[in-house]
């Protein structure tokens, strides 16, 4: 384990999971969903709530057998060295490519709503550079920036709460119609939303507190985004109505045109440029993620160094991408098959093998 | 050295924060505040827009008049273009407070049209918009009288009849009753006069079209009221009396303090629906020169009285609204959530015309004043 990390506190950790996950997913989640279980897209979204839970619970019951190591670092310990550095490049592969994703998403939400004549570099250069700093010191320095960008949640709901007055509950009924095969598309398609919480993997060893208490944390947090979604998820269909909702791909930011206040209008304009904070937390994770595998196999370097090239590199990468909704909808596909795997499949696998071999960790160390 | 690279950074954080591709200048943009569509015989585009013009004057920049331009194409945006090429600055509908359509427009699918102000993330979606008993462009080119802009004027005139439960009041967007096949909706109308324009009533649409019968503003209130839709205030004039003298002291004038409305929808089979509207209304009397409220017993009578009246407006207002095929009311949503199964069967817009629909309106007098 990276002895130069400092620990965080369970604080700490439950405000990492819950932004990470809510991030950018928020957005588009309710139209996501409800491409395949329209009017019950809201059902969809806590049942895939509730899969997330189980699947920290797993993450944790494999981390509970190494409790000092991060999926990096007992990858080896369990499958040996030779399939574990295969395993790392594809977790490392993994996790920046949801940082490209990211990314793109970032720069084609600001394009489209609030800066569509500013070049697509330029908004990117500052985003990136912005996470740089923060994830280049520490996670605590990290978590404490989370905490500050936590405020905008709250103002998001109460945005959000502002429009239950203009809902109408007919919109969802009856409940159930598009039937259950549907209600389960949608819930594969909402996890893409949720995505986030596998920052556990690496995370786990790294916070303070009897592993019990971790768990709790984590999946406190996971609830709150399944309900805060769930939430959403209803306001959105119940003010705009099913036949509306197929039309609007960001329908968070479109209900909010419909606010104003007093001497406040377009209300999306304002909410979107507070919001780019939170959309900040998402990458920042993926790149300390993305750099602490780095620096896990380059152990000579510096994990800093490591970050600001896997930085240059994205960037880079991200310029040479076209922004159009083909290219995104393909990655943010391959994404999602690919998390099944890496989310679910391996920490599976790897428990697995871990129990058939009788490997365990040496005890924690607080 | 560590002041030469903060002011470094600085220098770059300058450069880089101004945002300068996306600022927009007042002073390069038109701001359209009123527009209107209007369609020629021939299928194009008229589009009407109202533009206030800022002079200085001794008490700062004043808006006292306004530039009404008329120009036409085939898509209203096409329209858009073309004005640029007339009017010295950009175009800019962000500060849109009225869309007016003109009544041949609003025959047609209305959507089509107002297409531009959803798709445009800078446009404004929150701005009034009626049906003009004539043409967009006769409303919008009134001279009104002085120091006064025709897009404030029929905004203010819109939400002031809002708050007085004469208009509706869109809490969600236009666009959800629009695409949803269980519910039409109403649209303020408005007509042209010399000097001033005029709320018509209430024009029904039947999906996005425009079926050219309207409630009137003597219908209009009691139908909000049946939409649960109740404003500040709610005043409903009745003619209680028959013979009396002075002609005046017939009538009565009722504020609606508040009401319970409860639908019931019920469905056997796709031919036999029948719903039942039910109101229940606490009234304040705000006017009645027959001065007889001392006794319950009146009271009472009276109570009984307009209730009745009341519900024969209401089923009056039923049968329109039957006429014009326009589910206003949302009945068909009703039936989509509680009756799903006889839904997918039915074929609503051909249905709903013949459904057994009944209303019936209760009042309870609370308030008289301070007076009998």
């Amino acid at each position: 384990m990276n002895t130069k990390e400092k620990k965080i506190t369970q604080f700490q950790l439950f405000f990492l999971i819950f932004l990470t996950q809510i991030g950018i997913g928020v957005i588009s989640l309710p139209y996501e969903v409800f491409k395949d279980s329209e009017s019950d897209a809201w059902i969809s979204v806590i049942i895939a709530g509730f899969f997330v839970q189980i699947n920290i619970v797993l993450i944790w019951l494999l981390y509970r057998r190494f409790p000092s190591l991060t999926i990096f670092e007992m990858m080896s310990e369990v499958v040996g060295k030779h399939i574990a550095f295969i395993f790392k490049i594809a977790y490392i592969l993994f996790f920046s490519s949801v940082a490209i994703l990211l990314i793109l998403l970032f720069g084609r939400m600001t394009h489209i709503w609030i800066i569509p004549r500013t070049p697509n570099w330029i908004i990117l250069l500052i985003m990136i550079s912005l996470c740089v700093f923060c994830v280049k010191e520490n996670l605590t320095v990290m978590a404490r920036y989370y905490f500050v960008v936590s405020f905008s949640v709250i103002f998001f709901l109460i945005l959000i709460t502002s429009f239950v007055k203009g809902i109408n509950i007919l919109n969802i009924l009856p409940v159930g119609q598009t039937g259950f095969p549907s209600i389960i598309k949608g819930t594969a398609q909402s996890l893409l939303s949720f995505l986030g919480y596998e920052m556990l993997l690496v995370i786990f060893p790294y916070s303070l507190g009897k592993s019990v208490g971790k768990l709790k944390v984590a999946l406190l947090a996971n609830g709150i985004v399944t309900i805060i979604y769930a939430y959403i998820t209803f306001v959105c269909l119940t003010y705009l109505g099913p036949y509306v909702m197929k039309l609007i791909p960001e329908p968070i930011l479109f209900i909010l045109k419909f606010r104003s206040f007093q001497i406040i209008e377009r209300t999306d304009l304002l909410f979107l440029s507070v919001w780019i904070a939170t959309f900040g937390t998402s990458i920042m994770m993926y790149l300390y993620l993305t750099s602490n595998g780095l620096a896990n196999m380059f152990t000579k370097t510096n994990r800093s160094t490591l970050l600001f090239c896997t930085a240059t590199l994205l960037y880079i990468l991200v310029l040479f991408i076209p922004t159009n909704d083909n290219v995104i909808n393909l990655i943010s596909n391959y994404i999602k098959f690919a998390s099944y795997f890496f989310i679910f499949g391996l920490p599976c696998i790897l428990l697995f093998v871990s129990i058939l071999r009788g490997k365990k960790g040496s005890p924690e160390t607080v | 050295m560590k002041i030469l690279k903060v002011s470094f950074i600085s220098l770059i954080g300058v450069t880089l924060l101004t945002g300068c591709w996306d600022q927009h200048f007042l002073k390069d943009v038109k701001l359209v505040m009123g527009s209107g569509i209007d369609i020629t015989s021939d299928g194009k585009i008229v589009s009407t827009v109202s533009i206030p013009l800022f002079t200085t004057g001794p008490g700062g920049t004043e808006t006292t008049e306004s530039q009404v331009i008329t120009e036409s194409g085939d898509t209203p945006r096409d329209v858009r273009n073309k004005l640029n090429h007339k009017i010295a600055e950009q175009f800019d509908a962000s500060e849109l407070m009225v869309l007016m359509l003109g009544e041949e427009y609003a025959k047609q699918d209305i959507s089509a049209g107002i297409d531009v102000f959803y798709r445009d993330p800078k446009s404004s979606v929150r701005a009034n918009v009626g049906v003009v008993k004539g043409t967009a462009s006769e409303l919008l080119n009134i001279k009104l009288e002085k120091n006064k802009l025709m897009s404030e004027y029929l905004s203010s005139l819109i939400q002031s009849n809002q708050e007085s439960t004469s208009l509706p009041i869109q809490t969600r967007p236009l666009l959800s009753d629009m695409f949803d096949p269980g519910t039409d909706f109403v649209l303020p109308l408005i007509k042209p006069k010399e000097k001033e324009a005029q709320i018509m009533g209430l024009a029904m649409f039947s999906g996005n079209k425009y079926t050219g019968q309207y409630l009137t503003n003597k219908d209009s209130t009691l139908f909000l009221l049946m939409a649960d839709q109740k404003s500040k205030d709610a005043v409903i004039k009745l003619k209680v009396h028959k013979n009396k003298k002075p002609e005046l002291s017939n009538f009565i004038m009722l504020n609606v303090l508040n009401l319970k409305r409860d639908l019931k929808v019920r469905v056997k089979n796709p031919d036999e629906i029948s719903v039942e509207l039910k109101l229940d209304l606490n009234v304040e009397i705000m006017e009645y020169p027959e001065k007889q409220l001392y006794s319950k017993k009146n009271i009472d009578k009276l109570n009984k009285k307009v209730s009745s009246m009341l519900s024969n407006e209401a089923n009056n207002i039923i049968k329109k609204m039957q006429k014009a095929n326009s589910d206003c009311l949302g009945i068909g949503r009703h039936i989509n959530a509680f009756h799903h199964d006889t839904w997918e069967k039915l074929n609503w817009k051909k249905e709903y015309p013949n459904i057994d629909f009944n209303g019936i309106v209760k009042i309870k007098i609370t308030k008289h004043g301070i007076f009998n």
